[in-house]
């Protein structure tokens, strides 16, 4: 008879406590930090300063220089922002797949456009390029970037960017993809 | 055998505590956004309306500091605005002890003029 009293009071406890304790304890903080935003901003931002160098026609020049910007402003917080931005400039049938590498190892990037395969060799903070037919209409795309591959259906009369954005403060470490 | 019981009943009890306990702490522990998220969000929200790309060309870090008070995260919060291009700043670090900064890159509007925004909340 003890013995089930105190099951009865433990139950009469429970429910003390379930009408006595808050039923939320906030903890104030975050899941995501500083660097998610930066990368996000910056997914973000990418295609508008593309825009901005399309329509002053110097669209591979105003992406590096922005990114360049934005790597020092970064730094200034203690984060290694590395990108990795792949081009695509339509020109009379054929689009010219450009890529910049501004991370701190030489990358090959292997492009397939609609069937045709080129691996374009991209050293440090240097600007290589490669000239592929397409059809009239739209191309298939595949990217290949240390092995990862990626996939999209691109048009063949619109500038396209494809970014890897890579973050790293310690041993914190972000990544963000933008196609657009 | 009777205390046998008891004893066996007391640990049944006290592991229905348990758990009830523990069960209740589980489901509630809620994560607050930290301050210096809510900055973000605000600044994302003008960026999202248009109006931080005109004002950020302009260097208008007063039309900013405005405008962050209609996107409702900081209500009750103290704020200012900084821009930086790359030679220079606009606007200054609040005095205070308690400061966060959120901040996002802008490329330019019509023209290439990279800036970055920067949002301070502080209290007094």
């Amino acid at each position: 008879m003890k013995g089930q009293f105190f099951i009865i009071g433990a139950i009469f406890i429970c429910v003390l406590l379930f009408f006595g304790i808050s039923p939320t304890i906030q903890i104030t903080g975050s899941p995501s930090t500083d660097m998610e935003m930066i990368a996000e901003n910056l997914r973000k931002e990418f295609p508008p300063a593309l825009n901005i160098g399309i329509n002053s026609s110097a669209p591979l020049m105003t992406l590096q220089n922005f990114t360049t910007f934005a790597k020092n402003r970064v730094l200034d917080r203690g984060v290694d922002l590395d990108v990795l931005h792949v081009v695509f400039i339509p020109s009379n049938g054929s689009t010219n797949v450009s890529v910049y590498n501004s991370m701190d190892v030489a990358k090959v990037i292997g492009v397939n456009v609609s069937g045709t395969h080129r691996d374009i060799e991209a050293n440090l903070d240097t600007l290589n390029y490669s000239i592929f037919t397409v059809p009239v209409y739209g191309f298939n795309l595949t990217l290949n970037i240390d092995g990862d591959e990626t996939y999209s259906f691109l048009l063949s009369n619109k500038t396209s960017i494809y970014s890897l954005i890579s973050l790293e403060r310690g041993d914190d470490v972000v990544r963000k993809e933008l196609l657009a | 055998m009777k205390g046998q019981w008891k004893t066996v009943e007391s640990i049944m009890a006290g592991m229905v505590i348990l758990l009830f306990v523990a069960l209740l702490i589980s489901t509630s522990v809620q994560f607050t956004p930290s301050v210096q998220t809510q900055g973000y969000k605000s600044l994302n929200i003008l960026y999202d309306r248009g109006t931080l790309r005109a004002y950020a060309a302009d260097m208008n870090t007063t039309a900013i500091n405005s405008d962050i008070d209609t996107t409702g995260y900081l209500f009750g919060l103290n704020h200012s605005v900084t821009i930086c291009n790359a030679s220079t700043c606009i606007g200054s670090v609040p005095d205070s002890e308690n400061i966060w900064a959120s901040n996002l890159l802008i490329s330019g509007d019509e023209q290439y003029e990279p800036v970055e925004v920067i949002l301070y909340i502080f209290t007094e």
